[in-house]
């Protein structure tokens, strides 16, 4: 899903309005991007509260910046540049506020207590779909790094191209291709994982838990934080 | 598995020609290749179904309401505006009220409509006011077209024949008030029509 040319984008008339605070201009920015930078923003973050906030400021310092915008780029370009900002310095800010301790990715791939999962897991063909589906991808995208989470987020979400991808996180096409597959990869051993009956993405079970249930596969319990994001 | 960066190049159609000959080519034999690029297109097809999330309804009132509150009121300021006292609509309620009480005292009532004391006790001074009463005590009372002016009202008053001689010498009391000629027969049988010209300033007195 490449963005979508914009007629607004390409309008003097409307770049001018909105650097004269134009608000009836500014409503139609807001309007015409604001579903786009908030599914940026949710995916980023992984909490709706946390991204509607985020989105929200974004617009903020869009109407408070857009003299910042030369044109260089088309303005959907900028304003998820801005978008993709904002939501890292948030996930640093939310880092530091929760001050977890943080498991590496191979800490968390590491084989479970015996028992831990029953072994009626459904394959992921079965299990991936609907909002399971959703969910499990959405806590798997919170174990990324902050730098692949918002390549593989823009490229395979946002469906922009590498140049659109590499011109908004401000890095060469080869970093952010190196991010892409990178990213992708660890998505890849989360899922493996799944296969193999090992939610990654998932805390230990509580002492007193029922171990063994053969009902339904576990679901998943206290969320582990890549980056202190909540989900 | 294996961590192949030309498998990400292959799902976006990253490969050239040669390099795409050639991977494909090891797919066929190497399982391991195969399956990593398996399992990382399933990865990326979840990805890439991911449901598109919409902002809240609210949202650009949110930002309005952010940017307002940092420019303390200098831009977006229309809701604020809103909430200060509605003066316009006030002053545009009093006049819409001035003016109907302007019309319903000048528009004189149908001819013929008995009308209550009411609105004609408002037409004229408490004198006036009295000499209906008065008349209504006795009948029915019906103000004439075209019988209001400023200056005063014209009254009828359909009043038993017999009761006329008390009617007069009543309305003698009253200085505005002055029976205009001699009753008429009325429809309804006993009954006589009275015209009794009210004037709004009190005429001079009567002996």
């Amino acid at each position: 899903m490449p963005m979508a040319p914009n007629p607004l984008e390409d309008d003097d008339r409307f770049l001018a309005a909105l650097r004269r605070r134009d608000e009836r201009a500014f409503n139609r920015l807001v309007l015409t991007h604001q579903d786009r930078v908030y599914n940026l923003c949710l995916r980023l973050l992984g909490s709706p509260e946390e991204a509607r906030d985020v989105a929200q400021e974004v617009f903020v310092t869009v109407f408070q910046k857009i003299e910042l915008f030369r044109g260089d780029s088309k303005l959907s370009t900028w304003l998820y540049r801005v978008a993709v900002n904002h939501a890292k310095n948030r996930i640093k800010y939310l880092a530091r506020r929760f001050d977890r301790s943080r498991d590496s990715f191979e800490d968390m791939l590491s084989p479970p207590s015996e028992g831990r999962l029953s072994a009626s897991v459904p394959r992921p063909d079965q299990a991936l779909e609907g909002r399971r589906a959703e969910a499990f991808v959405q806590r798997a995208l919170l174990l990324l790094d902050p730098d692949q989470r918002e390549a593989v987020v823009l490229r395979d979400i946002e469906g922009l191209s590498y140049e659109e991808v590499a011109e908004i996180v401000d890095a060469s096409l080869g970093t952010v291709k190196s991010r892409i597959h990178r990213g992708r990869a660890r998505l890849k051993d989360a899922l493996d994982a799944w296969i193999e009956g090992r939610d990654v993405t998932a805390r230990e079970p509580e002492p007193d838990a029922p171990a063994d249930r053969d009902d339904a596969p576990a679901p998943p319990r206290t969320l582990r934080f890549a980056e202190g994001g909540a989900l | 598995m294996k961590d192949d960066p030309r498998i990400s190049a292959w799902l976006d159609g990253d490969l050239d020609a040669e390099e795409l000959r050639r991977f494909e080519s090891e797919l066929e034999w190497d399982s391991e290749l195969d399956d990593a690029a398996e399992t990382m297109a399933a990865a990326v097809g979840h990805l890439r179904a991911m449901p598109s999330a919409q902002a809240p309804p609210d949202f650009l009132d949110a930002v309005q309401s952010r940017i307002r509150r940092r420019s303390r009121g200098r831009w977006f300021a229309i809701e604020a505006a809103k909430l200060r006292f509605p003066f316009e609509a006030a002053v545009s309620v009093v006049l819409i009220g001035l003016l109907a009480g302007v019309y319903l005292s000048a528009v004189p009532p149908a001819d013929g409509d008995p009308v209550p004391l009411e609105p004609i006790f408002s037409l004229g001074t408490a004198e006036t006011e009295t000499v209906a009463a008065v008349l209504g005590s006795y009948g029915e009372v019906v103000v004439s077209r075209g019988s209001v002016a400023p200056d005063g009202l014209t009254l009828r008053a359909t009043v038993p024949r017999d009761r006329v001689a008390g009617l007069r010498s009543e309305l003698a009391l009253y200085p505005q008030a002055h029976v205009l000629d001699e009753p008429l027969p009325a429809p309804a049988e006993g009954q006589v029509e009275i015209r009794v010209r009210v004037a709004r300033t009190p005429g001079p007195p009567r002996r």
